[in-house]
């Protein structure tokens, strides 16, 4: 899973040389802005067939927070 | 580290602030940078700023706007549209454009959220929060009394097709009233229902957004049938090198008496000498327009109508738009699609 949404990060933002942990923050990242996020959530949802509320949009602050929302959703 | 935000509702005391905002991350000649009277009409309206904002908690400098219009300040569930939303690049929270909608959605409780005119980029985050996101069609009619065109482009087939219909049909019942007061404006809307796809203005919201205009002069015509008021036409006229076009703005009333609208417009262009006009709307059929005459402006590859004006480029321009509602319905005039872009064409 960690795995999956990491891949997907990095084509997003266009990054292959970045070495994104549990802990990584978009701040971190100069590609890492309010579009990309929205294009993250976009694919995520593509890929896993979920779908984000707005709260759980606005609640994540890392990879980490990303990975406990879809494994969450996912079930 | 991520930053920490102040979210909420801007007051007068933040106007310079967010004209700043707009100079530096929007553009330096933007016309709300250059007059701020312009500005002022458009967001500072009985005492209320339509800006909500946040500002990083550590600089206390604004990183992200949200503006807006109320179409019914008074109503419990009115409708917005929004109009310039930006986040600076490096803000330091990405959901901060967000977190500035969820706000509004909670002091406003709006009945619904439109916004009209947004790029490409936008409409994805449009889409992801479960927006409508679509083009408005754009339709017109061309005075066939001209020979030749400076403002619009258009094909001899299309002119001709206008020349047909010209005069072919007079309905007896149907009358137009110019009105030019809010209490002319409010007797009219006593009688009108109001189609429920349309976004709901008040007769001050219309009165302060077309009757009182400070740069714009709008023809507001109700329209009459049977000696009864049905539907509200707002038209403006543009002057472009000696000729003027003839736009329809807005209309307000049920959907089936549209089609009076186009009627109107057709006559007024001839009245008003003007080479065409023109109606940018989502949600009216396309058998309302072709019953009138009116061709789709994508019918035609010669043909351009149009839609920057100041300053004037002679080209197509397509208008997207976001809504909370699947079936609304849109025109030109909505949100801030229709205000002034350089004071210097209005003199």
């Amino acid at each position: 899973m960690l795995e999956k949404i990491r891949d997907i990060l990095l084509d997003v933002l266009d990054r292959d040389d970045l070495d994104l942990t549990l802990e990584s923050r978009p701040d971190q990242v100069e590609e890492w802005d309010s579009m990309a996020q929205i294009q993250i959530l976009v694919a995520l949802e593509n890929e896993f067939g979920i779908k984000f509320t707005l709260e759980e949009s606005q609640g994540i602050a890392c990879v980490g927070d990303i990975v406990e929302v879809v494994e969450r959703k996912m079930g | 580290m991520a930053s920490d935000y102040e979210i909420r509702r801007g007051t007068d005391a933040d106007a310079k602030d967010v004209v700043r905002f707009i100079e530096q991350h929007w553009s330096a000649s933007h016309i709300f940078v250059e007059e701020p009277g312009v500005f002022s009409y458009q967001y500072c309206i009985d005492n209320a700023f339509n800006f909500y904002l946040g500002r990083n908690v550590e600089t206390m400098e604004i990183e992200g706007i949200l503006g807006f219009i109320n179409y019914d300040p008074e109503a419990e569930s009115p409708d917005i549209f929004l109009a310039l939303w930006k986040v600076i690049r490096n803000c330091g929270d990405t959901s901060l454009g967000t977190k500035l909608l969820s706000c509004l959605f909670r002091d406003l409780s709006p009945s619904a959220v439109h916004c009209n005119g947004i790029n490409a980029n936008v409409a994805r985050i449009y889409e992801f929060l479960g927006f409508k996101v679509g083009k408005l069609e754009h339709y017109f009619y061309v005075n066939s009394d001209f020979q030749e065109f400076k403002i619009g482009r258009f094909s001899q087939d299309v002119v001709n097709s206008c020349r047909l219909d010209w005069g072919s049909e007079t309905r007896s019942d149907v009358k137009y009233l110019q009105v030019s007061t809010r209490e002319s404006l409010a007797a009219e809307l006593r009688t009108i229902t109001a189609g429920d796809r349309l976004p709901t203005k008040s007769a001050d919201f219309l009165t302060y957004r077309y009757l009182n205009h400070p740069y714009y002069s709008y023809l507001v015509c109700s329209l009459r049938q049977h000696d009864e008021a049905v539907g509200i036409a707002i038209f403006r006229k543009v002057p472009v090198a000696g000729r003027c076009a003839l736009r329809l703005i807005d209309y307000i009333g049920p959907l089936e008496k549209f089609s009076l609208a186009l009627e109107l417009l057709k006559e007024l262009v001839h009245k008003l000498d003007c080479e065409y006009g023109d109606s940018y709307s989502t949600g009216i059929s396309e058998e309302t327009y072709h019953s009138c005459k009116f061709i789709d402006r994508l019918s035609d590859d010669v043909v351009i109508v149009p839609n920057y004006f100041e300053p004037f480029e002679k080209k197509n321009v397509d208008i997207f738009y976001a809504s909370t509602r699947q079936d609304v319905v849109i025109f030109k005039g909505d949100g801030d699609q229709d205000r002034p872009n350089k004071l210097e064409y209005n003199a």
